[in-house]
């Protein structure tokens, strides 16, 4: 075994830790396994890796950790990271959200996956200070016909400094190698490529960042509780996933609408999944009513092209997702402050005395 | 915890896994003969390794997919039973369903070794890590150890048989560990290079009776009343009193071979503490760190974690608590209205056994749901157990710790529910005609479709290209009017119901994943006896029930039972192949020789063994009036059907249907090929489009008639869960496919041709 390399900093408790943000289909959680096990299996180091997510489908939000400390400590902790040396966020619009910068330390790595000037990322990540690394993941992904997440491995392992860039190259080649051999290269080829191109910045302390969040800002907070949750975890507001946001689950690419080739044929709207297409009461050619199609939503669009696909006349195609509209998104995958209950009713219903009448009935 | 012992270990491999790659690697060396098992998440991992593995040749624990958790136990019974080694591995409501077999198994005195990967009980449904399934098997019989990091869930598995088959024993086992904390985390772990050492440590199994010695035939389970049953459930109690005793000397056994000693109370820092944790688990490990904070600051704290919990080691809590002055027990789970978890009233009753204790106790509850644990809690913890002692007195003897009231003052306009004119457009008709005796149905085109507003809103969760919100959309529209919905456990349940979110615009409801088919059954007799009160207005509703994920296997009772009572609702099977929202394992639909995370290609194995379920011809069996499949995207042939279906159910029929569903993240294909999938799926006569009404079987797109019959091969060919069975290595097993999809479909010809079939 080699000698391990000294961990550039810990906490107080010995540990050198990492926090990936993201969102389900980037591969953060692979990532961090990757990443971990070859730190402690090729480079002596002792650490742990987990991530936290809901059930299997992309597009919810995903955190992935990693703990590492010298060989003879023992991890014992199975708490996330509340303070990350190094945070790598793989989607850009993710630094909207209130949390994803949480706890860092004033010399911590950022890495941030946008293609925008460094100087504009410090500014929306809000960094008071510390080394901040841009890489331009998913254009080097779409490039590579990879996922965006082999980038940011090479990215991560570009700006960390302490680690063994073969090491982790060895461990992507041997997660691949068995399933689906044929993406070895291209995967190391994105990683390499990252690690090239991702640009790192050391950031003069700057204290205005310090204090109030910047514009647009998304809070998350728990705003349902015992005290106003409908008993039994019932939803009393139909429908409300209308609210969300889903386009970071896209991968860069959208289906863009042209109206002018549109037939109103109406099978983009039957094969779509995420119920995109808005339709309104119109006239059809002959002047008669008839409903009409004025585009896709997407808002609610995770991008899986089956309208371009099923479309007789090519009034939907694929473009990539402009770079202003990669921040723009608005990534309320957990969506707006959680009392998702109609208040104009006071209190809970459950305590509303009998003879107000069945509760189902004035909420109905 | 664990002290490195002086005589010499056996030669171990450094490597970095998670708790369930652990339980599934000690299993593999242990070679099991059977392992019954049902995908629940967090444990599915433990079968789809051992499934991996024996695709590869690695052992030859023969894995049996059940219909459910139920089945599973049964299975892992029935193997017991018949004298072998037997390994299962679930989680909360898994464990909940298999609930009934556990006392049979210990009552019988059967061991096996049961992973219990913890995870909250429904409902309110949470797939994260609790110990609220774990509790409630306690009063089972079996014992129970815990595993509290990856490298524990290998050495308690392995110390499991042990302890199980010694002959004063004779009891299953059943290892825990924390769902996703501990599952689902890797750790630099250690374990025995050579597999040899590990069938030497457990030995040859031990089964003095079973089922299939002829010379010595004997009856197990015998009808058994009073004054019998006492006597016996007290050879149980002295197995458990054997059990105290002989776990400890197994744990040594094993610490001389491994390096690694489990206490059976792991005592940290306790030689003077004042004040004590009492935790299980991954929490424990965590809070140890906080004991160190402390200690840092001068304050007398520690910390007591048994690594058993049944048998209680009940003597070991009163001796490390001796000196204690207060004791905060936190459970990782309630006994709703015990005042206490279930840990913390067996510690006090251990406690109060000891006249001379006079610890102060507080019982707290947390971590519910998955909620982390922090150092900051444990730290918290302490502190209020330091407080009792300052004080000289408990304030609050019992709490929770970590809820949250809710912010009053917030707010959010509600949608605006779908008004019965909305939800009627007039676009779907479907009505008797007399003159040729049958349904005349008429919904539109696509176009005219859209007019019909969603049942369910955007914005919910599903995969891109998920083909199941589709196929939704195209049946709705073509039912008019009020409608309930009822869906079973799976990732139409899950991506549409986040909590506090729901994409349903209309009432839905979710129960067990057994049994909603009852539970709408209740739901529809229940409407109909209150309109019959005249309880509620007139207004008709269209009950639906939507299953898919394997729901139609652990459902096709209560659904075979529904449809033979009649009641007047639809079930919508969307048929996607698979457990797909637990990760991918096989269901009974999954077609032959397809892969899957339970059923693996490799040079032992390829892919599912057994041809798939024909779910529609089980419920024509039932003989209700209406039966159909079909596709999205094929026409409007779904929402024509949809609308022949509310006809029916108008008549006060049970409607059964089933959708073939595309599934792109497991099916592996591009996202955008879905129509192209689901296509080739229907004409190559894999999928059937078709109908039985009034008996009489219709096939409603025939590929041959059209010229567009492609061969299977075709289809098979443009996913990565099948292309492998285009090489010559799985020629057998392609032709064993094609020739069963032949033999089908030429069948439903026949039944097409014939006037009563």
């Amino acid at each position: 075994m080699t000698t391990s390399p000294a961990l550039p900093k810990t906490n107080d408790l010995g540990f050198y830790e990492m926090r990936f943000e993201s969102v389900g289909g980037l591969g953060a959680n692979l990532a961090g396994q990757i990443l971990a096990e070859a730190l402690v299996l090729k480079q002596g180091l002792n650490g742990a890796h987990f991530s936290s997510y809901g059930s299997e489908k992309k597009g919810s939000p995903v955190k992935s950790y990693i703990r590492l400390c010298a060989p003879d400590r023992e991890v014992r902790s199975n708490s996330p990271i509340e303070r990350p040396h190094l945070l790598a966020i793989f989607h850009q619009c993710l630094l909207k959200t209130e949390g994803v910068t949480a706890g860092l330390f004033p010399d911590s790595i950022v890495l941030v996956n946008s293609t925008d000037p460094i100087d504009q990322v410090r500014y929306r990540a809000r960094l008071v200070s510390g080394t901040l690394g841009v890489v331009d993941a998913t254009g080097i992904a779409v490039e590579f016909n990879t996922r965006i997440n082999a980038a940011m491995l090479g990215a991560v392992c570009r700006v960390a400094g302490f680690i063994d860039a073969a090491a982790v190259k060895d461990a992507i080649a041997g997660s691949f190698q068995s399933k689906y051999p044929k993406l070895v290269d291209a995967n190391l080829k994105t990683f390499d490529r990252a690690y090239e191109k991702v640009q790192v910045k050391e950031l003069a302390a700057d204290a205005r960042f310090a204090g109030a969040p910047a514009e647009p800002h998304v809070s998350y907070y728990h705003a349902l509780g015992y005290a106003n949750a409908p008993v039994g975890g019932i939803i009393l507001n139909p429908g409300n996933t209308a609210h969300k946001d889903l386009s970071a689950s896209r991968q860069g690419i959208f289906p863009l609408f042209h109206r002018d080739r549109c037939i109103d044929c109406g099978l983009c709207t039957q094969t779509c999944p995420d119920y995109v297409f808005v339709w309104e009461k119109g006239r059809d050619k002959r002047s008669q009513p008839a409903m009409v199609l004025t585009g896709p939503n997407l808002q609610y669009c995770k991008g899986c092209l089956k309208c371009v696909r099923i479309c007789p006349v090519n009034a939907l195609t694929e473009e990539c997702e402009k770079p202003e509209f990669k921040y723009t998104a608005d990534a309320q995958l957990w969506g707006p402050p959680d009392a998702l209950i109609t208040m104009s009713r006071e209190g809970d219903p459950a305590k509303w005395a009998a003879d107000e009448g069945n509760y189902w009935h004035r909420v109905s | 915890m664990m002290t490195t012992t002086a005589r010499r270990p056996a030669v171990q491999v450094t490597d970095f896994k998670k708790g369930n790659e652990m339980a599934a690697l000690a299993a593999r060396q242990v070679d099991y003969h059977v392992m019954g098992y049902y995908p629940i998440t967090p444990s599915t991992e433990i079968a789809e390794e051992l499934d991996e593995m024996y695709s590869r040749g690695e052992h030859s624990t023969k894995m049996v997919p059940a219909d459910g958790e139920h089945g599973a136990a049964g299975i892992c019974y029935g193997a017991a039973v018949a004298g072998g080694r037997v390994l299962n591995a679930t989680s909360a409501n898994g464990l909940l369903y298999a609930l009934e077999q556990l006392p049979v198994q210990s009552g019988t005195r059967f061991p096996m070794v049961l992973n219990v990967v913890t995870r909250s009980v429904s409902a309110p449904l949470d797939i994260r890590g609790d110990h609220s399934d774990l509790m409630m098997a306690l009063s089972t019989g079996w014992i129970i150890l815990l595993a509290r990091d990856p490298q524990a869930a290998y050495d308690m598995n392995i110390m499991a048989v042990r302890i199980g088959e010694h002959p004063e024993v004779r009891l299953p086992v059943i290892v825990a560990m924390d769902g996703f904390f501990t599952s689902h985390q890797k750790r630099r772990v250690r374990y025995f290079e050579d597999a040899g050492v590990v069938k030497q440590f457990v030995g040859r199994p031990n089964t003095p009776v079973n089922a299939l010695d002829a010379h010595h035939p004997v009856t197990i389970g015998a009808y058994m009343n009073d004054p019998d049953l006492i006597n016996n459930k007290y050879q149980l109690k002295l197995a458990m009193d054997a059990a105290e005793r002989i776990i400890p000397e197994v744990f040594a056994e094993y610490a001389e071979l491994s390096g690694r000693r489990y206490p059976v109370m792991d005592c940290y820092r306790m030689e003077d503490a004042e004040a004590a944790l009492f935790i299980l688990n991954s929490a424990a490990e965590t809070a140890k760190d906080a004991v160190d904070r402390l200690r840092a600051q001068g304050k007398k704290v520690g910390l007591v974690s048994p690594n058993v919990i049944r048998p209680f080691p009940a003597a070991l809590v009163r001796e490390a608590l001796k000196s204690a002055k207060a004791v905060i027990i936190a459970d990782r789970a309630d006994s709703y209205g015990a005042h206490g978890g279930n840990m913390s009233l067996e510690v006090r009753a251990a406690l109060k056994d000891d006249p001379d204790n006079r610890a102060y106790c507080l019982s707290r509850v947390y971590g519910l749901g998955g909620k982390d644990f922090y150092t900051a809690d444990a730290e918290e913890m302490l502190g209020e157990a330091l407080e009792a002692v300052n004080a000289g007195h408990v304030d609050v003897p019992f709490d929770y710790h970590g809820v949250t009231a809710g912010d009053l003052s917030a707010t959010m306009e509600p949608a605006k529910p779908l008004t019965k004119e909305e939800m009627s457009p007039g676009v779907a008709h479907a009505e008797w005609d007399e003159a040729s005796r049958s349904l005349k149905v008429n919904v539109g085109g696509p176009r005219q479709l859209t007019a019909v507003p969603d049942r369910i809103a955007p914005g919910h969760g599903a995969c891109p290209g998920c083909g199941i919100f589709p196929s939704l959309k195209q049946f709705l529209a073509g039912v008019e009017g009020h409608v309930v919905l009822l869906f079973h456990t799976g990732c139409a349940e899950i991506t549409t119901t986040p909590y506090p979110y729901s994409s349903h615009r209309v009432t839905y409801i979710h129960n067990l994943f057994q049994n909603g088919a009852a539970t709408l059954s209740g739901v529809v007799e229940m409407y109909r006896e209150r309109l019959r009160r005249q309880e509620i207005p007139p207004d008709e509703i269209t009950f639906i029930m939507i299953s898919g994920d394997g729901g139609m296997d652990i459902g096709m009772g209560p659904t075979i039972g529904a449809a033979l009572r009649g009641h007047p609702m639809i079930v919508l099977e969307y048929d996607n192949e698979g457990y797909m929202n637990t990760g991918n394992q096989l269901s009974y639909a999954t077609p032959l020789g397809h892969a899957s995370s339970t059923s693996h290609v490799g040079p032992a194995q390829s892919g599912k063994g057994f041809q798939h379920k024909d779910t529609a011809q089980i419920m024509a069996a039932t003989h209700i009036p209406y039966v159909f499949t079909s596709v999205e995207g094929l026409g409007t042939d779904l929402t024509r059907k949809a609308a022949k279906a509310q006809w029916h159910v108008r008549q006060g029929h049970f409607v059964y249907g089933k959708v073939l569903s595309v599934c792109p993240l497991s099916w592996r294909y591009d996202e955008r090929l879905g129509t192209e999938v689901a296509k080739a799926a229907v004409d190559c006569c894999f999928f059937p489009v078709y109908e039985v009404e009034n008996h009489k079987t219709t096939i409603s797109y025939d590929p041959e008639q059209r010229q567009k019959r492609i061969p299977v091969t075709q289809w098979l060919g443009m996913m990565g869960k099948s292309k492998h069975l285009l090489g010559p290595e799985y020629a057998g097993v392609l032709k064993a496919f094609e020739d069963e999809v032949e033999r089908r479909w030429r069948r439903l010809k026949a039944m097409h041709e014939h006037p009563l079939l």
